[in-house]
């Protein structure tokens, strides 16, 4: 019994789709003119999707490459409290941890704070590098806007923000004093030579003097301490690399920090976007399907004299319904695919040619911001957009439905209805 | 002696007492390090949690002409920096920089060369003399405790001093309380030495408080009163204090 039934089902929905599809072939303007909303809103929102995804990206690498890295490792309090007296207490055993874990880029630093005295004065902050190692970690060498990066047989050289040379009232070649407390709380001074000048975020242009951390060690009575081992990891391994250092280094001597613990204004602001721009989609999907309900709408309305005779020969109502839905089925169907492969398409493009923010931005930089920008999409943005966009449409084609289905023939077939 | 031993005549203001016998052994105390020329030489050992270090320093002190000099003589890596006091001014001079570098007030409170002394306790020992007044609260055998406060509408760091005096005025050992009158800083006095007719603590401990096993130890290893000294003395002062300073 089951079984016939079963089959009576199969037999009446494969009729059903048959009629569905021969319905929108039929008038394939129509079809056409119904899917268009679906498609068009698919595609937009990829587009949109992937620009977003790459700006954040970008947004993210430029501001840990800029100057913190992905991962830092102090000793404990040190980012609250810097004092050249909390320097990290085992550098080689960080590093052991961290290569254990698959870092392959990091390097050390010293930081601290100076007074800094050419034509005038001013303080800043010191952060000492390996010039080596450096360029690992950030792309402090592209931030060079004159004069050239440190060179490491040259010890007594230094990286100026643009701001601060002029501040301190001179430009590459020229010296400058630093003057700080050492390790013990005495003062100290060196006279470097400013090799090269620097723009950028993060107080780079105005509050940062880099230096060789060999100098700054010497100048500071560090011996061979640093304050910081910098990391730089991919995101997708940034929370497994995070969790073995945090593991393995006791959180009694350590801290272990994360770009985004350390400076969360920029992971903040991302999660807010994300937050504006998941209301945006949604906005966007309440458009398309009231566009592909009204086109839907009207579709019907036009097709009242059809539905009037099918219900007249004994079609009956859940029959039309059925029709009616397969038909929104299929047209949703068609819409995600098709705006799918036009999004995916459209991105494609996009990212081999890139967006040129600058024409319309200006200088995109101070945002952390690349000024050629090239979408990218995940695969769970796809799926997630495709299906929402789908369902919506779905369900947007299913209210026409209903209400055609619930005429009687007389209704249908009425010239004044 | 007093440019280092200022901490004391500092703290042992004898014109400002409202009470004789306070005034008159403070007046004892400060007469005790006080001299026209005062030349001489600390070891001072700074003791921290993390580290530890001793600094060997020379000063010479034109007390009657306002003037103080201070040069680090070790550890290597620091000789030959100055501290430089004229005016109610202070200024540090790098060697390696041959700069002059103004202590700016914002810097006063700032511990003078890692140690439990601030930058204020060099350039205003002197000056908190006038700024308090003094009163005897206790008597024990050969000991007198003092207490001083701020006079009214005068600037004062401490909002009280609590002092111990021997009769022969010889100091014991000072407390200093915040403007919340919570004790943040004890020196003590140890090791009284003879220096011609006068009597001096040659040792001081300096103890942030409440104690967490860091000091500050100072030791006079040699102090001379009224010495004749050679026309260029205070060279480097006269040179520094001529010239403008970098600060902050």
């Amino acid at each position: 019994m089951i079984r016939v039934s079963s089959v009576t089902l199969f037999s009446t929905l494969r009729l059903s789709a048959l009629l569905a599809l021969q319905n929108l072939w039929r008038n394939p303007r129509q079809s056409l003119l119904a899917s268009l909303p679906g498609i068009a809103g698919l595609t937009a929102l990829l587009l949109l999707s992937a620009i977003n995804a790459a700006l954040q990206e970008n947004m993210v690498n430029n501001f840990q490459s800029q100057l913190i890295g992905s991962i830092q490792v102090h000793a404990r309090d040190f980012f609250a409290h810097p004092r050249l007296a909390r320097d990290l207490p085992d550098p080689h055993r960080v590093e052991a941890v961290a290569r254990a874990a698959g870092v392959q880029s990091m390097s050390p630093r010293l930081e601290s704070f100076v007074l800094a005295a050419a034509r005038n004065s001013t303080g800043l902050m010191l952060i000492a590098i390996d010039p080596r190692r450096e360029v690992r970690v950030t792309d402090l060498p592209q931030r060079l806007s004159a004069g050239q990066f440190l060179d490491p047989p040259k010890p007594w050289q230094c990286l100026l923000g643009e701001g601060a040379a002029r501040k301190l009232g001179i430009g590459v070649g020229d010296s400058v004093d630093l003057i700080s407390n050492d390790r013990f709380g005495a003062p100290t001074g060196e006279r470097f030579e400013v090799a090269g000048l620097l723009s950028g975020g993060f107080g780079i242009d105005a509050d940062i003097v880099f230096v060789p951390v060999d100098a700054a060690r010497e100048m500071l009575a560090m011996d061979n301490r640093q304050t910081n081992l910098v990391m730089r990891v991919s995101p997708e391994v940034e929370a497994r690399v995070l969790a073995a250092l945090r593991a393995e280094l006791p959180a009694e001597q350590y801290e272990v920090l994360a770009w985004h613990e350390m400076f969360p204004v920029m992971y903040e602001w991302i999660a807010v976007q994300r937050g504006f721009q998941f209301v945006f989609f949604v906005v966007v999907m309440l458009l398309v399907a009231a566009a592909i309900g009204n086109v839907a709408l009207v579709a019907n309305l036009n097709r009242r004299h059809e539905f009037g005779v099918m219900l007249a020969i004994g079609a009956g109502n859940r029959h039309l319904f059925r029709i009616l839905s397969l038909e929104s089925l299929f047209l949703a169907v068609v819409s995600s695919v098709v705006g799918t492969v036009l999004g995916v398409l459209v991105i494609d493009v996009l990212h081999r040619t890139g967006i040129d923010l600058s024409h319309w931005l200006g200088d995109t930089r101070r945002y952390y911001v690349d000024p050629i920008l090239r979408p990218s999409l995940a695969r769970d943005a796809v799926l997630g957009i495709g299906v929402g966009v789908f369902a919506f449409s779905l369900v947007a084609g299913l209210l026409p439905a209903w209400r055609s289905a619930r005429l009687t023939p007389l209704e249908a077939l009425s010239p004044h209805a | 002696m007093k440019s280092w031993l200022w901490l004391l005549v500092g703290l042992w203001p004898a014109f400002a007492s409202g009470n004789d016998e306070a005034a008159e052994l403070l007046k004892r105390v400060r007469a005790q390090h006080s001299a026209d020329v005062v030349v001489s030489r600390y070891e001072i050992e700074i003791v921290r949690t993390e580290w530890q270090r001793t600094v060997i320093m020379a000063v010479t002190e034109d007390q009657r002409g306002g003037r103080y000099q201070g040069m680090v003589i070790a550890p290597r890596r620091l000789a030959d920096t100055l501290y430089l006091k004229r005016d109610g001014r202070l200024w540090m001079v790098i060697p390696r920089l041959r700069r002059k570098v103004g202590i700016s007030p914002a810097m006063l409170s700032e511990p003078w060369m890692g140690s439990d002394l601030s930058n204020q306790d060099i350039l205003q020992g002197d000056a908190v003399i006038d700024d308090y007044q003094h009163r005897v609260i206790a008597r024990d055998g050969d000991l007198v405790t003092i207490e001083s406060t701020p006079l009214p509408g005068r600037p004062a760091l401490w909002r009280r001093l609590r002092q111990q005096v021997r009769r022969d005025a010889v100091p014991v050992r000072v407390d200093y309380f915040d403007q919340d009158d919570v004790l943040q800083r004890r020196i003590e006095f140890s090791e009284v030495g003879e220096v011609g007719e006068r009597r001096l603590p040659m040792v001081w401990r300096i103890v942030p408080m409440p104690e967490k096993g860091e000091y500050t130890l100072l030791k006079v290893s040699g102090v001379e009163f009224d010495p004749t000294l050679p026309d260029d003395a205070f060279n480097a002062l006269e040179q520094a204090t001529a010239g403008t300073a970098t600060s902050p």
